[in-house]
């Protein structure tokens, strides 16, 4: 065990070799080599977490009727499964997109030299744009039997203080031409440049021109049911069933100016004082690390988030706990007598009061004062650490006991040495291997509390591990055939707490026979 | 076995002790209900609710009162109301007055939900309640609890016996990985596994109550084949929870019979019995089990009488009416008397186990010093 | 060239009719009596799970609306299932309109006065009451003024805000244009609710009435105006951003948002929470569930500040005709709804505006109450209320929520009711699956610890109610499609002579004296007369079969009533279950007297409708069809003799005894040992049976008869409940979340299976709207078809600004609807404008109401004369033309070609698309053509803004064409390109319009 150590040695050296020493010792056994590498990955995780997630992340994530979620296809599957060979179509994004025709539009036929593809779709059904027309066009590749969500449209307007952009209107036509050449106009919009809105497929749009082509005896209603299978695919069965069309599309975007004098307009965009940049998105059923929810959110940020939140609460918690129970287990230990009894009275209390309604009915009242996020969870794991400090001091109050009993601890005391000297320099420096294999064992524990009360319902705010289970669980009508929503943050879960449950039974092994052979 | 008045002095002391602790308790627990006013909070809204519907039906075209007496009639109704739900007194005398029933177990389910989750209706004892319940858990995790230990207790020996062996190791993987994992969570994978994608299990466990109510009544009618049959459907109804319980608490069993087993074997009469030559299946069963017998008990009975309360997350993912359910949904719905009753009996049964086990330490093994 | 130009004008392309689809009348599937199918099995299914329950098809149905908006709308997008819906609820966000200060000074001042003393903007001074008495005045502030005048008395000061934003009425005006009602419709709701702009709106018939008011307030999102407007009204009333954040007398001003979590009201509320931290304001979000959300809200005094806005949700009653309930609920102290809610001892929100002296609380009364005398007079108070609680603003509203019901595609036979949707009972009456003679329906819950089958204070909630009304018939119920009540399995006469005079109550009208417990005679209680009297023809029940084969007869009718009315009027019966007395007595005060003559029942009320039906729906209250006479004596027997059983939640939580439910095998069994054991003996409920004239209505051994079949049926089917619909109840478990309704083919029964299908509102094909000539007069036809006599109300109103211009309804006429614009009229308008013609069609067949905008275009009118003599004399011009300017011929032609045989080609290719989705239109479902009507609004809307930029682009390059042409002597070729550019903007108006119709299915 420790020789006696000389005082002038500075104590923080002393701690960097023990702990040297003692990761060392961890590696010789595959367990501790095990736990330390899932541990290395949690941390270089959370620092990425923290270094790429914005700030108000949280009420980000809570706000999901707002963009980014809303530019995301919904449900959608992981990108990488694409490359095991599952069917999802990919999610394409075309943003800062150059006009490939810019034009002023003032006579009808116009519009067929620039945007042929308009002519074919519409003829001169519609009415054709007009004014300073822009013809934006992107190719995506439909390459396995999957259909697409959605094609999404979305504007950003830059302007200077002189552009009165209230009086400026933009018109906006999609174009659809399709593998087997049928064009569609699949979505239209018109507003004025302050108040911009995306895009996305409109049914009644196209639908009649749809049924007209390929001769399908379906009505409407049953036409708008179908139809985003419909547009990436070819009906069979008269429009009762669909199978994708795979191949190459085109989307032709047509943005049309009016408003005020296109040659104005024309000369704005041209000396930038105007700038609308386009961003197009083809919206597969696959997206990012580890897919979307129901609401679009990426699933991956918020399993990102959870690394740090699960790393500060577990330590923290952990390390108070193992503290609170270390002190009053060695000071019931070795002062014994009355203060013993109430000591270990207490600690019977806590052991037996039921923690888990005690937090639920905490964490409802917390709901009742709008402390969403970083203070409701505070609170959580405060009620955590003042009830689960109670095993610990157990085993430190019987490990005090034995050791005060030893001969050179009767002998400082008898040389007159300070009760403070004695714990501190012979007492608590024993029981360090002990409490270092507790804190390990304790810092998964508040994690899976706070999972579990996020899966009843307590909503703290913040986007944990838990809280993404416990959407899964809310919805788990649909999410039975998501994995990517269940498996992740579940699995994660196990991995950090496994992490530390291996790292604790290495402590243990070797902390163990020492310990016993007292 | 000397049973001086010395260690009986101790028995009687460690008794009061642990009924002070579980008066501290249940105080403890009705201060939590009072203070947060989260009953209060209910009962106020279901009290609003009730008084507006009753004033729309007050103020329906047609209705002779003047708006004097409609409000009058409102008051009185409201009044009515308080005293019933008996708002009409501060917190702490109300659910200070539930502990001395509580200890009788008089008490009676104050919210519907609550009692609907049983499927039982109001008026309804907060006794009859848990009777109804614990017969439900006890299907689910307790018989998962002696499931493992019938197989963690043979076992546990075995694999000490054969220390650092593909075994040994296997089973502390397991035992790591069993403890990782909540246990919600692999219920969770399994409903949608089992329930929804399979689809060779209920993807909700609720109508178990209907095919016990069913089993029970064709056993009191000791109508045997009318029993078994059902019994194919109580058992299609519980054998995911209970495998799923089952295989998260192994883990932990088996860790522990080891660990105790190792000790046991690196004693010397142990050794000294193999020296002998004897067999080693009479080794492990005359020598290894009995001793390992006392530990290995007094982790069941607790292990038991901790199972009592059910696991509520577990319980709630199932959505399986039992203990664990029961504690959720009267917490949620602020059901003080229902979840004071709940606290009061599974803190008994775990102290009373404890104070079994701590006698037995007295009588047995005298080295321990209390 | 001219011809052509004369066919383009007048050629408006009328489309084929669309036939009207709905049936009005109930149109009978089969001859066979009772239902369309032998067996329902009814059994619980968890919202979690319905979707892959419906989709493997263990449920061919669920009757449980509430499932969340990306459910449903993915059950929508996949094949071999539909969504019916109907909208079944509201969502607003309640606003805390509470000052902050509120002081008395001296004198009877104005607003204006006392903000003049205060030294502050009117802005800030809510409400003012002059008292009288103490010649002072109350004044309510929104924002703390201190150091206040001498003589100034404080009677409240807020400690916990110096400043409440939503006390002012014009903020809260603004705040309608900060709620994005199109984003959440399409990212919350999926398209699964009607936007609303106040509490009536396209999902009430009565908005028929308003639509022309509520057309002036369509609050589009205008984030920009509300910021510029809020922030001008806060800089007024002395607040100042600090770190963008308002703050007033130095202290920061908070909000406090309560928002519901349990439904899609959580991101609604989230998003408005985040409009606000946009304004400037800091805003606390509570997100909280049902108990907490209503305590605080409703269970603390608005003074406190607990709650600054809270995201409402109500549940929609049955569709009805003539509702005046949405305004005494939400727009004024009627119900207690205003904040405040009607607690004597909080402060209670006070109207600040009037109309004629007459705040929305006083025009809401006259309404609530009929205090008027004809229609018109209704009508006009439901207005002036609706418009001054716009004003006010103490909601803002949201939607209209739909409930949302998966269908498999193979059930036929439904209603959809445009109130109830999936839930009304003709349903059940009328669905079957194809090639199936059982249904399979799932509901949330079967049963649930207050689901009770008792007819006292029983059915009180949707899992009771909806199967039971599958087991009854019932004497009046509403249309489906028009919320008029009719009658179901009766027919009835209405005589009225109110609202003020009386009709003579014969002298042989009897009634239930509850002293003497006995039936007298009307007269001998001084019941001589009654406002109304209704006579129902019960020759549909009396004489049918109840479902365990007794008969049905006059003590079945009066027996049930007799122990009904006992039971209000009865003093000990009255102690026992105070809340049945508390209910029904006001209403049972109201009939006078019953008289059964022959197979007719006359019912004497003292009440009175403008509408005769909605008399005859009140009358109902003294007929009690659903059950025998021996189940209501049994239901007596229990709850007031041996009082083992409460009748209501009340006296259930109050006594500690369990709530009565028939259906329950334990209460079923006591209530049969009661009759077999003899305890309910006949002689003690042969009064209830005895007319005044001595004659019982059933004699001993009937009664013994209707006790043996009683327990037959018990055995059987293990309830005591029996009734005389279409389907009986034979299986009940509470515990297995399971019923079995199954066909009641007695040939006594008089109905075989009920489908209305679903309704087609009015539709309006065509809408030809020439040039307005301003300062001449003209006329717009607008081709409007649907079932039943239709009315067309139409508004002229200005795009931008929202002003109407002008209002009225069309005059039926051979070609269609005419809308007269006469010289006064047009004068209004600008020449060259753009206007917006909103049109409103409803028809009396199916009350809810289709909205189209479309566009008109203004030129002066004697360029109209000229245009009319250049029709006159263009052929002329033709030769001079030719000679004069070859190349423009040309390019006419060019574009006359590619006009005329495009049009050639879409006529027909319009025409045969059209006949042969005719065919395949089948039955276009009612919600599709309703959501058509909106969306078509809409894009015509979109069509509106591109046609705008067309009109606006041709009408600048007319402007400057007609510039450089001057008046000189080609003022003839100028006029003649002028009125073919006019003639071809008119033709594209036109085709536009035609186009988007046609694409629009109308």
């Amino acid at each position: 065990m420790s020789s006696r150590r000389s005082v002038k040695e500075n104590p923080l050296v002393v701690f960097l070799k023990s702990a040297g020493g003692l990761l060392r010792e961890i590696m010789k056994y595959n367990m501790g080599r095990v736990g330390l590498v899932i541990l290395a990955f949690m941390i270089i995780m959370s620092i990425y977490s923290i270094a790429t997630l914005p700030g108000d992340f949280p009420s980000k994530w809570r706000h999901a009727t707002e963009p980014p979620w809303i530019y995301n296809p919904k449900m959608a599957k992981p990108e990488w499964v694409r490359s095991l060979g599952i069917d999802a179509s990919k999610t394409s994004i075309y943003s800062n997109l150059r006009p490939q025709e810019s034009r002023i539009i003032l006579v009808l036929e116009d519009i067929g030299r620039i945007a042929p593809e308009y002519v074919k779709a519409l003829g001169m059904k519609k009415l054709s744009p007009f004014g300073y027309v822009e013809v934006y066009r992107v190719n995506y590749n439909l390459d396995v039997n999957d259909y697409v969500q959605d094609v999404l449209i979305i504007f950003e307007v830059k302007a200077s203080e002189n552009v009165n952009l209230s009086r400026i209107k933009m018109n906006v036509l999609t174009l659809l031409t399709r593998p087997d050449g049928l064009v569609l106009e699949i979505s239209e919009g018109a507003f004025t440049l302050d108040k911009v809105r995306p895009v996305k497929i409109d049914h009644g749009v196209f639908s009649l021109q749809y049924i007209d082509y390929f001769k399908l005896n379906v009505t409407l209603e049953e036409m708008k049911s179908v139809y985003y299978i419909a547009v990436f695919g070819e009906p069979r069965a008269g429009g009762r069933e669909f199978t994708p069309l795979l191949g190459e599309y085109q989307v032709t975007l047509i943005l049309s100016y009016i408003g005020i004098d296109p040659r104005e307009i024309a000369r704005m965009f041209g000396e930038g004082s105007l700038k609308v940049n386009v961003e197009i998105r083809v919206l597969g059923n696959s997206c990012g690390l580890l897919g979307t929810d129901n609401l679009g959110r990426d699933l991956f940020l918020g399993v990102l988030f959870g690394f740090p939140v699960a790393l500060t609460i577990g330590f923290l918690v952990a390390l108070a706990t193992v503290m609170i129970g270390l002190v009053l287990g060695v000071v019931s230990g070795y002062f014994g007598g009355r203060v013993d009894e109430v000591i270990q009275r207490l600690v019977d209390v806590i052991v037996n009061v039921p923690l888990l309604p005690l937090l639920i009915l905490v964490g409802v009242s917390i709901q009742t004062r709008g402390w969403a996020g970083w203070p409701a969870m505070a609170i959580l794991m405060l009620i955590i650490v003042i009830f689960s400090w109670g095993g610990v001091a157990i085993v430190t109050r019987s490990m005090a006991l034995s050791i005060k009993s030893e001969q050179y601890v009767e002998a400082a005391k008898a040389i007159g040495a300070s009760t403070s000297r004695i714990v501190f320099r012979h007492i608590i420096p024993q029981l360090i291997p002990y409490t270092m294999a507790v804190l390990v064992f304790s810092v998964p524990g508040a994690i899976i509390a706070e999972a579990g009360l996020s899966v009843l319902g307590i909503d703290h705010g913040l986007p944990t591990w838990g809280r993404v289970l416990a959407d899964a669980q809310a919805n788990r009508g649909i999410a039975y055939n998501m994995w990517w929503w269940i498996l992740p943050p579940g699995l994660l879960l196990g991995l950090f707490s496994f992490a530390f449950v291996a790292l604790g039974f290495t402590l243990e092994t070797i902390v163990e026979p020492r310990l016993r052979r007292r | 076995m000397p049973l001086d008045r010395r260690s009986l002095r101790v028995i009687a002391f460690r008794g009061l002790t642990l009924t002070i602790i579980l008066f501290i308790i249940l105080l403890l627990t009705a201060v939590i209900m009072g203070a947060t006013g989260y009953d209060t909070i209910i009962l106020n809204a279901i009290i609003h609710e009730e008084v507006r519907a009753y004033r729309e039906e007050l103020s329906r075209p047609g209705s002779p009162h003047t708006p004097e007496e409609r409000e009058k009639m409102v008051k009185e109704y409201r009044e009515q109301l308080i005293s019933i739900y008996g708002l009409d007194k501060p917190w702490y005398l109300r659910t200070m007055s539930l502990i001395p029933k509580t200890l009788i177990l008089d008490l009676h389910v104050t919210h519907d939900e609550v009692a609907g989750v049983l499927g039982l209706r109001r008026p309804l004892k907060a006794g009859d309640a848990i009777a109804v319940a614990l017969p439900r858990t006890i299907l689910m995790i307790t018989l998962a609890y002696v499931l493992s230990a019938i197989i963690a207790i043979p076992l546990g020996p075995y694999i000490a016996y054969k220390r650092g062996s593909i075994l040994d190791k296997s089973v502390i993987t397991y035992a790591a990985i069993t403890n990782a994992f909540p246990v919600w969570w692999i219920a969770m994978l399994s409903v949608f596994l089992f329930g929804f994608y399979l689809g060779i299990a209920p993807s909700s466990y609720r109508p178990i109550i209907a095919h016990i109510s069913r089993f029970s009544d064709s056993l009191l009618s000791l109508d045997i084949p009318g029993a078994l049959t059902v019994l194919r459907d109580v058992l299609y109804f519980s054998y995911i929870p209970i495998l799923v319980v089952t295989f998260a608490v192994l883990g932990g069993w088996l860790y522990s019979a080891r660990a105790v087993a190792i000790r046991v074997v690196s004693e010397d009469y142990v050794m000294a019995a193999r020296a002998k030559g004897l067999s080693e299946g009479t080794v492990v069963r005359k020598y290894i089990i009995r001793v390992i017998a006392g530990p290995i008990l007094t982790f069941v009975i607790l292990g038991l009488a901790g199972s009592i309360g059910g696991f509520i997350i577990t319980e709630t993912v199932f959505d399986w009416p039992g203990m664990g359910l029961l504690y959720y949904v009267s917490i949620a719905a602020g059901d003080s008397p229902m979840v004071l009753a709940l606290v009061y009996v599974t803190t008994l049964v775990y102290l009373v186990a404890r104070f079994i086990l701590e006698i037995l330490y007295v009588i047995l093994d005298p080295r321990v010093k209390l | 060239m001219g011809s052509l130009l004369r066919i383009l004008t007048t050629l408006s392309l009328i489309l084929l009719l669309v036939l009207p689809i709905a049936a009005a009348l109930p149109a009978p599937v089969e001859a066979q009596k009772g239902p369309a199918v032998d067996r329902v099995e009814w059994f619980r299914v968890p919202i979690a799970d319905v979707e892959p329950a419906i989709k493997a098809g263990t449920i061919d149905l669920y009757i449980f609306g509430r499932i969340p908006g990306d459910m449903a709308a993915r059950l929508a997008a996949t094949p071999g299932i539909k969504i019916v819906t109907a909208a079944a609820g509201l969502t607003d966000l309640g606003l805390n309109p509470a000052p902050v200060h509120i002081i008395k000074l001296p004198g009877t001042l104005t607003k204006e006065a006392a903000a003049l003393a205060l030294g502050v903007n009117p802005l800030l001074v809510r409400y003012v009451k002059p008292l009288p008495a103490e010649r002072k005045t109350e004044i309510e502030l929104c924002g703390i003024v201190d150091p206040l005048p001498k003589g100034a008395e404080e009677i409240f000061k807020s400690d916990k805000a110096t400043f409440n934003p939503f006390c002012i009425r014009e903020l809260r005006f603004e705040l309608n244009y900060v709620f994005d009602r199109e984003t959440i419709l399409r990212e919350v709701y999926r398209g699964f609710a009607n936007i609303k702009y106040t509490f009536y709106g396209p999902d009430d018939p009565t908005y028929t009435e308003l639509a022309d008011l509520i057309a002036k307030y369509a609050f589009g999102y205008d984030f920009e105006r509300a910021k510029r407007r809020i922030t001008d009204i806060m800089m007024a009333a002395g607040a100042d951003l600090v770190g963008g954040k308002w703050h007033y007398k130095g202290k920061r001003i908070d909000i406090i948002g309560i928002i519901r979590v349990e439904d899609e009201r959580l991101l609604l509320g989230r998003a408005f929470a985040l409009e606000l931290v946009k304004l400037g304001f800091n805003v606390i979000p509570s997100e909280l569930a049902f108990g907490p959300a209503i305590s605080i809200v409703y269970g603390t005094n608005p003074i406190d500040f607990q709650w600054h806005f809270y995201t409402e949700g109500w549940g929609k009653g049955v569709l009805d005709r003539w509702d005046p309930g949405n305004l005494a609920q939400f727009g004024a102290d009627i119900l207690a709804y205003l904040p405040g809610w009607g607690e004597p001892e909080y402060w209670n929100y006070k109207h600040e505006l009037t109309i004629d002296g007459k705040n929305a609380s006083d025009y809401a009364r006259k309404a609530w109450y009929m205090e008027v005398k004809d229609k018109e007079e209704w009508l006009d108070a439901l207005r002036k209320g609706t418009e001054l609680a716009i004003l006010e603003s103490v909601r803002i509203w949201g939607f209209a929520t739909h409930d949302k019901w998966p269908v498999r595609a193979e059930v036929k036979g439904l209603t959809v009711d445009l109130g109830a949707g999936l839930r009304s009972p003709y349903n059940c009456r009328g669905w079957f699956v194809e090639g199936k003679k059982d249904i399979k329906v799932g509901h949330l819950w079967v049963w649930t610890a207050t689901t009770v089958w008792n007819t006292y204070r029983g059915f009180r909630d949707v899992y009771s109610v909806d199967p039971a009304r599958c087991t009854y018939d019932f004497v009046v119920w509403r249309h489906p499609f028009t919320g008029m009540p009719i009658g179901f399995r009766t027919t009835f006469t209405v005589e009225t002579a109110g609202p003020e005079g009386k009709l003579k109550v014969p002298d042989d009208a009897i009634w239930w004296d509850a002293e003497k417990g006995a039936w007298v005679y009307a007269k001998d209680l001084g019941r001589a007369e009654a406002t109304s009297k209704v006579v129902f023809d019960m020759s549909k029940f009396l004489g049918a079969k109840w479902h365990n084969g007794q008969t049905i007869t006059w003590a079945d009718l009066l027996g049930t009533l007799a122990l009904y009315l006992d039971a209000a009027y009865n003093a000990e019966k009255a102690k026992i279950e105070g809340e049945y007395v508390r209910v029904y007595k006001e209403n049972f005060d109201t009939v006078v007297a019953v008289r059964p003559v022959g197979n007719n029942l006359e019912v004497y009320v003292n009440f009175w409708h403008f509408e005769p039906a909605y008399i005859a729906d009140w009358a109902t209250w003294a007929t009690t069809t659903s059950l025998p006479f021996e189940l209501v004596a049994g239901q007596d027997y229990v709850g007031y003799v041996s009082k083992e059983r409460a009748l209501s939640l009340t006296r259930a939580g109050a006594v500690g005894i369990p709530w009565l439910s028939l259906v329950i095998k334990a209460d079923a069994e006591l209530i049969v040992k009661h009759f077999t054991e003899g305890r309910i003996k006949y002689d003690d409920y042969k009064k209830f049976l005895t007319m005044p004239d001595g004659k019982a209505l059933m004699t001993a051994d009937e009664w013994a008869s209707r006790v043996r079949a009683l327990s037959g049926w018990f055995a059987k089917t293990g309830t005591a409940w029996i009734s005389n619909g279409p389907y009986m109840l034979t299986y009940y478990s509470s515990e297995e979340q399971k019923l079995i309704l199954e066909a009641f083919r007695d040939p006594t029964y008089p109905f075989g299976p009920i489908a209305y299908g679903e309704a087609a509102p009015v539709s309006i094909v065509a809408v030809k709207a020439p040039l307005i000539p301003v300062g001449g007069s003209t006329e717009i036809i607008v081709d409007a078809r649907g079932v039943g006599d239709i009315f067309v109300k139409y508004l002229i109103r200005d795009p931008v600004t929202k002003a109407v211009v002008a209002s009225g309804s069309a005059e039926r006429a051979r070609e269609g609807f005419v809308i007269k614009l006469p010289v006064d009229v047009t004068t209004l308008l600008l020449p060259y404008a753009v206007y917006e013609l909103l049109i409103i069609a409803y028809s009396s067949d199916v009350t809810l109401p289709t909205e189209v905008i479309a566009r008109i275009q203004t030129v002066p009118a004697e360029l109209v004369e000229k245009l009319a003599d250049v029709g006159k004399s263009v052929e002329e011009l033709d030769e001079r033309l030719r000679a004069i300017n070859e190349d423009l011929l040309k390019r006419i032609a060019e574009v006359r070609g590619a006009l005329s045989e495009d049009i050639a080609k879409s006529v027909t290719l319009l025409s045969d698309t059209f006949t042969k989705a005719l065919e395949g239109l089948g039955k276009a479902t009612g919600d599709s053509i309703r959501a058509l009507g909106t969306e078509m609004g809409r894009s015509l809307g979109d069509l509106r803004t591109a046609t705008e930029d067309r009109i606006s682009g041709v009408e600048r390059k007319l402007a400057t064409d007609i510039q450089t042409v001057g008046a000189t002597a080609e003022a003839a070729q100028s006029t003649a390109r002028w009125a073919l550019i006019v003639g071809v903007v008119n033709l594209i108006i036109l085709l536009a319009i035609a186009g988007m119709l046609f694409m629009r299915r109308i």
